[in-house]
């Protein structure tokens, strides 16, 4: 039997809660988790996110670093992504706007986007056309007060995902340890959204895994660029 | 008709009664599928046991993902928020016992 390694790419711990955040990597743990990657605030001191990670570690998950781009106009993003690319493992868009949306879908060094259900961003079959990048659904934002409203809208983003052949990302956008649900319910909700059972169990374990694998191959020293990297080194001969 | 087990922890600041419990999870089946989605799928507390915060519902199979949905959108019961979180699913309640 093929066991599933289920990542959750989406985790947002308190970073001034020390216990908080080690409380919530033991819920992912007991979950059946096995990888996450942490969304920490980019001014934080290095010995803070170090103290959040270890929790992290400490619990027996693989830990890998996120950063969530929220940006106001398309230079803002395009500097941004100059800066923080080779950083982070995963970098991602919080789609808050039509021109930031465009320019995310575009650009291939953003990794996953995800929008903001809340708000009335509209997901065309236009911006599918563009993505290079995976479309991200985080369970936390079915989980707001107006909930309908915003699984009507995922299910329509799936359906359009879909038709493009678009990688989906299910993860659960948690930021406390009551807002931690185990995988097969993650992919449950994905399979309601739309999705056939092996996309969904995709979604929350292969696919995640893929895009980290990579981005730590691309991170490594021996990565030139796409297709070429160093096989020997000279050290090693 | 086959049946699924699910082996439930409940994650929240206060213990909640068998009542709310069952209503959590009512409102939350009856929210996102309605009533016909609630009749088929023949929902039942097995056991609960308060101190451990644990749970055993039973459902028909074929609505299994269903109530795994629902599990997972279920938010709060009379003010106090919660997490369902499936520790286990089995076919019979034997099963659930011996699974790791």
């Amino acid at each position: 039997m093929r066991l599933t390694k289920f990542t959750d790419l989406h985790v947002l711990p308190k970073v001034d809660d020390i216990e908080s955040s080690r409380k919530m990597a033991e819920s992912i743990r007991v979950a059946g988790y096995r990888s996450v990657a942490l969304s920490l605030p980019t001014g934080l001191l290095n010995a803070q996110a170090r103290a959040v990670k270890e929790c992290f570690e400490k619990a027996g998950l693989a830990t890998y670093s996120r950063i969530d781009l929220v940006c106001a106009n398309r230079h803002e993003l395009l500097r941004l992504l100059r800066r923080f690319r080779n950083q982070y493992d995963v970098v991602s868009v919080r789609c808050a706007n039509q021109n930031v949306t465009t320019v995310a879908c575009r650009d291939r060094r953003v990794d996953v986007v995800f929008f903001d259900q809340n708000r009335n961003i509209k997901f065309t079959h236009t911006l599918a056309n563009l993505l290079n990048g995976a479309l991200e659904f985080n369970l936390s934002f079915l989980l707001h007060r107006e909930s309908l409203e915003a699984i009507n809208r995922a299910i329509r983003q799936t359906a359009i995902a879909r038709d493009h052949k678009i990688k989906i990302i299910l993860s659960s956008g948690c930021t406390s340890s009551i807002m931690v649900r185990n995988p097969l319910q993650i992919r449950a909700v994905g399979i309601t959204l739309g999705l056939t059972d092996s996309e969904a169990t995709d979604a929350i374990s292969s696919i995640p895994h893929s895009i980290l694998q990579s981005n730590s191959e691309r991170r490594s020293s021996f990565y030139i660029e796409e297709g070429v990297k160093i096989i020997k080194d000279k050290r090693s001969r | 008709m086959s049946k699924r087990y699910f082996m439930l922890r409940i994650d929240s600041n206060t213990q909640l009664t068998e009542e709310q419990l069952i209503g959590v999870i009512i409102t939350s089946i009856t929210k996102h599928f309605g009533e016909i989605g609630i009749a088929s799928m023949n929902l039942r507390l097995i056991r609960y046991d308060r101190e451990a915060a644990e749970a055993v519902v039973a459902c028909e199979r074929i609505m299994a993902n269903e109530l795994l949905t629902a599990l997972a959108l279920a938010r709060d019961v009379d003010g106090i928020s919660l997490s369902l979180v499936v520790i286990r699913i089995s076919g019979t309640i034997k099963g659930l016992a011996k699974k790791k």
